[in-house]
């Protein structure tokens, strides 16, 4: 009731401001725009491959404002192998979420097993005892058919989509999709369709049973979250991290529009899928977190340039939906480059923050390599492959002083040591699987 | 006898239940399967709802893609922008990828040479597709009638179309492209088929009337994938792939799910599943699990229309849920009539052992009084035989007195041993006797305690025997049989005449011929006078007294005697034949033959 009245007499006083100072009130910006060569200056008459971050961040709130109403569909596993613990901690660390949602916020809840039951559907959380007596009489039994529960799911929160929400679903599975579409391709697909409309999905894989490749595909496109859970106890602060994420979300609908310049050629973008053609790269964020730094490493092929030239590289537009004043916003940043013979001058301005995050994707990359490798069946190719990028990771380290680098040099000996492991192979792909994850998307937890 | 009627009784329990029953069960399969029948209405009726759903999507899709197309169409200025056919990839949920090809059957866009990596991949798929020369064209027969755009259906309105839809819509299917040119193409993408929709009852409002548009379903890598296509006034063509995950998460949100199915009364005992293209279960809603009837054959399955050509609907049932059967009050019903009978059965049963209890007292009783009798019958005739001796000839007329007691006494006799006879084959207890004897000797006897009665009776009795020979005979069940028809004779043949008795040998066998003049006996009568208790009703025997067990005993006797007692049809009075097993002496051993 106060904080009603509170944000009512806000109101009349922003209302008030504008009917003064005419249209441009200005406001607080709900996200930061950062965009960071890792060598800002480069050595001009030859050509280079540079790195580009372009860094965006939800800013804290001063006052503290209504937060962005919440959509979450929560879709369980309730197959046969949930059974016991699993189910039990699983339903637990429901319950105890849904604690932190309010009248604001809408829930529903989804549990599979062959067939679908939409438990509770999509219902503003007034009366959370019923919720939980809902969710207390789900039992496991049966099949997992994983497509059709993230469908049933999706269609509960379509029921109050709406883009000024943060629309969620929470998929939490322990086994195989074995109803239904089971390859990572289709679920990522569907991942696509939703992302597109607004909503997020966030995986949770409990134990060593889950498609992990699925999870993160269903996960990625939506800048969803991604966890490996593999004692069921730990479900509960995975919800809680989960939950405050979605809570904390400021921004939805980021796009990105990436426009090189002076013949500058993109290569690639790292950790992220992006469209790239003509000199343009266009990519998307599903949304931003508030005091949660969220970026794409590009990487550019840079002409040749003269001595003390100084030279635009890249236009950077990005437009995305605010969600506490409700409406478009966008941002724009261009950054250069300059050229000098001097290899000092090169590398006084070496970015290092920037570099170490680029070196961190690269290294990134190398792991997925990897691990591909090894699916193959090709165990010393895989650590060949962790090798050069422990290789990369010390050189960059030292040149760098970088204690960063130097440990993730050594996190990727120690995987290449773990690659021989065939009983914990299982268990260390789902663990290389998340932490690729959660590099690419700089997950918060 | 109790055996007997008991094995009756049971019948008449057992047969009109086992009709019941036989009626039962009929009526009961015929239910059953008019049951049967209705439910497998039922079930196509739920299966074709859910068609139905998917058709109605696939409409809905097919109205937002044709204005898709047609705000496309309407935004080109010469040609398409490549920003905006990008955008709608970008955006739009179901829509995966936009082409555009020319009148010459060449793709404007994606090209290779603008393509994104995405574009690519999808250039690269639909490769073979999109290189098929009829794919977007309309098959010969179908172009005439269409040049002419139809006003029907600016008419009516287009809700009121919506309803009649199904006889409005016309779907074709042309012959499926298979792709002979590249054969390695073969494997990664195949054209299921084409069809083409005439579209006439969407948009009357866009100007793409009376084009054509259809739905392509093929394989990518197995995967079923849908593209939408528009011809546009300028015979270009617009096409949409769509994002084949999201159709299917599409076509599943439109089932229910198993809160729903599984309070649903149609479901019960039941699964619906839903089958791709490669017959995998791709969703299920129902009551039980797929898991469990999976080795089963469906109880109907439903092949899904056009753009789902491949997929099918499966309805499994543990059992034909039909309304709870009647067999519960079906059985009751029999088990009461059953019941019923049972105890209608017993109480008849008991009434009956009572019954037949009560008669075998009464014939002991009559046993007993008969032994009873015997004995001061004996001394009555033996005291007037004493008597009869002590008297001389010149007493004529007490001797007349005696000799009254004598015959009268004899007759009683007579009486009292058929009666007793008569209860001892009752009991099956009567055994015969053989001894050596004459034939002669019985029939001698009989006839002479006969004939001062006979002759009294106007009955002149004639014996012709030629029969001297000793043989093997139980003499006493000869002069009882012999008795009874003699005092047959004597009572029902008075006055008439000669009675002839013959007797003789023919091998094993004695016969001996007892024939009247008197009235004889009708023909129609010839069985039934062998029949216990049976007496000729006509003038000859009203009045006269009988016990109505002479002649069955006489016949009884016959038989066990190994031989019969006949009566010979004749044309004067009665003839009696009676046949006797009578085996020669054997001549050396005499005593062995008396055991």
């Amino acid at each position: 009731m106060n904080s009603y009245r509170l944000s009512s007499l806000k109101q009349l006083c922003i209302a008030a401001l504008i009917g003064i100072t005419g249209v441009q009130a200005a406001q607080a910006k709900q996200v930061d725009l950062n965009v960071n060569l890792a060598t800002p200056v480069m050595e001009a008459d030859r050509k280079h491959n540079a790195f580009i971050k372009i860094s965006l961040e939800g800013i804290k709130q001063e006052q503290s404002q209504t937060r962005i109403p919440a959509n979450i569909a929560i879709v369980l596993d309730k197959s046969g192998s949930m059974q016991g613990e699993k189910l039990y901690h699983a339903k637990e660390a429901a319950i105890m979420a849904l604690s932190r949602l309010n009248t604001n916020d809408i829930v529903s809840i989804v549990s599979y097993d062959s067939r679908v039951s939409v438990v509770v559907p999509a219902t503003k959380v007034s009366n959370t005892t019923e919720i939980s007596r809902a969710i207390h009489r789900i039992q496991a039994n049966g099949n997992t058919a994983l497509f059709a529960g993230v469908s049933k799911g999706a269609n509960e929160l379509r029921k109050f989509l709406d883009l000024n929400k943060v629309n969620r679903v929470i998929l939490l599975s322990d086994g195989l999709a074995n109803v239904g579409p089971s390859t990572p391709n289709e679920l990522g697909k569907l991942g696509l369709s939703l992302a597109k409309e607004g909503m997020s999905v966030t995986t949770i894989g409990l134990g060593l049973g889950y498609n992990e490749d699925l999870m993160t595909q269903l996960a990625g496109f939506s800048d969803g979250n991604h966890a490996f859970v593999e004692n069921a106890e730990d479900l509960a602060s995975v919800f809680q991290y989960e939950f405050g994420d979605v809570l904390s979300v400021v921004a939805q609908g980021v796009e990105i529009q990436i426009r090189c310049k002076n013949g500058v050629r993109p290569i690639r973008v790292l950790g992220r899928e992006a469209d790239i053609s003509d000199g343009m790269v266009s990519t998307r964020m599903n949304q931003l977190y508030s005091e949660q730094e969220k970026f794409i490493i590009l990487e550019v092929e840079v002409p040749a340039q003269a001595d003390t030239a100084s030279v635009d590289l890249v236009d950077v537009d990005i437009s995305y939906n605010d969600l506490f004043h409700k409406r478009n916003e966008k941002l724009s940043q261009t950054i250069a480059a300059d050229f000098t013979r001097s290899k000092q001058k090169v590398d006084d301005a070496i970015d290092t923050k920037t570099y170490e995050a680029a070196a961190e994707q690269v290294a990134n990359e190398f792991n997925r390599a990897a691990v591909e490798k090894r699916d193959q069946g090709d165990i010393q190719g895989a650590k060949s492959i962790l090798q050069q990028s422990a290789d990369y990771l010390d050189n960059l380290g030292q040149s760098l002083a970088s204690p960063k680098l130097i440990e993730q040099k050594e996190e990727a000996l120690q995987d290449a040591d773990e690659l021989d492991n065939e009983q914990e192979w299982s268990k260390k792909r789902k663990e290389l699987r998340e932490r690729q994850y959660k590099r690419s998307k700089q997950q918060s937890y | 006898m109790l055996k007997k009627s008991s094995l009756l009784l049971i019948g008449l329990i057992c047969i009109p239940v086992l009709i019941l029953v036989w009626f039962s069960v009929q009526l009961e399969q015929k239910q059953q399967q008019l049951v049967k029948h209705q439910f497998q209405g039922l079930v196509e009726l739920q299966l074709e709802a859910a068609d139905d759903l998917f058709q109605a999507h696939f409409r809905r899709l097919e109205k937002a893609l044709k204005e898709e197309a047609f705000i496309l169409y309407e935004a080109k200025d010469k040609e398409f922008s490549l920003d905006t056919l990008r955008s709608i990839g970008k955006s739009s949920p179901y829509i995966e990828q936009v082409f555009i090809r020319d009148s010459n059957q060449a793709t404007l866009y994606p090209t290779v040479e603008t393509a994104t990596q995405r574009e690519r991949q999808f250039l690269k798929q639909t490769e073979v597709l999109l290189n098929s020369s009829n794919l977007f064209v309309r098959s010969q027969e179908d172009s005439s009638p269409n040049q002419a755009p139809q006003p029907v259906t600016s008419r009516t309105p287009y809700s009121a179309q919506l309803k009649s839809e199904p006889v409005v819509r016309k779907l074709q299917i042309t012959q499926s492209n298979r792709i002979q040119s590249s054969p390695q193409s073969a494997i990664d993408s195949i054209v299921l088929e084409t069809a083409e929709i005439q579209s006439d009852t969407l948009k009357p409002n866009n100007d793409f009337n009376g084009l054509q548009s259809g739905w392509i379903a093929w394989y990518n890598n197995t995967q079923l994938q849908h593209i939408y296509w528009q011809e546009t006034p300028d015979s270009q063509v617009i096409g949409f792939s769509m994002n084949s995950a999201r159709l299917l998460s599409d076509l599943i949100n439109l089932l229910p799910d198993q809160n729903k199915s599984s309070t649903a009364p149609a479901l019960k005992n039941a699964v619906i599943t839903l089958h791709n293209s490669r017959g995998e279960l791709s969703y299920e809603w129902g009551a039980i699990t797929y898991d469990s009837v999976k080795q089963s054959k469906p109880i109907k399955s439903l092949h899904l229309n056009h753009p789902l050509g491949s997929w099918r609907l499966d309805f499994h049932s543990t059992s034909l849920n039909a309304p709870p059967s009647q067999w519960l009050e079906k059985s009751a019903f029999v088990l009461l009539t059953l019941l019923g009978l049972s105890l209608l059965a017993w109480l008849i049963y008991k009434e009956q052992t009572r019954e037949s209890r009560l008669a075998l007292q009464r014939v002991n009783f009559v046993n007993q009084v008969s032994h009873e009798l015997k004995t001061p019958l004996t001394n009555v005739r033996m005291y007037a035989e004493l008597l009869e001796r002590q008297l001389t000839d010149d007493e004529a007329k007490p001797k007349r007195y005696l000799d009254v007691i004598n015959n009268e006494s004899q007759r009683l006799t007579r009486l009292i041993d058929n009666v007793l006879s008569f209860s001892k084959l009752g009991r099956e207890s009567l055994e015969i006797c053989m001894q050596q004897g004459s034939l002669k000797d019985g029939v001698d006897n009989t006839l002479a305690a006969f004939s001062p009665a006979l002759v009294q009776r106007g009955i002149n009795p004639i014996l012709h025997c030629e029969c001297d020979t000793a043989v093997l005979i139980d003499v006493n069940c000869l002069e009882q049989i012999l008795n009874n028809l003699l005092s047959n004779c004597e009572k029902y043949a008075a006055n008439s005449g000669n009675l002839v008795v013959s007797c003789w040998q023919e091998g094993d066998h004695s016969y001996i011929r007892v024939q009247d003049n008197g009235p004889g006996i009708p023909a129609s009568s010839s069985k039934k006078i062998f029949e216990q208790f049976y007496r000729v009703s006509n003038k000859l025997t009203d009045g006269v007294s009988g016990t109505g067990i002479g002649l069955n005993i006489a016949k009884e006797l016959a038989v066990k005697h190994g031989g019969n007692l006949e009566l010979e049809p004749s044309e004067h009075g009665a003839s009696f034949l009676l046949s006797l097993y009578t085996p020669p002496l054997p001549s050396t051993t005499l005593d062995t033959s008396k055991a």
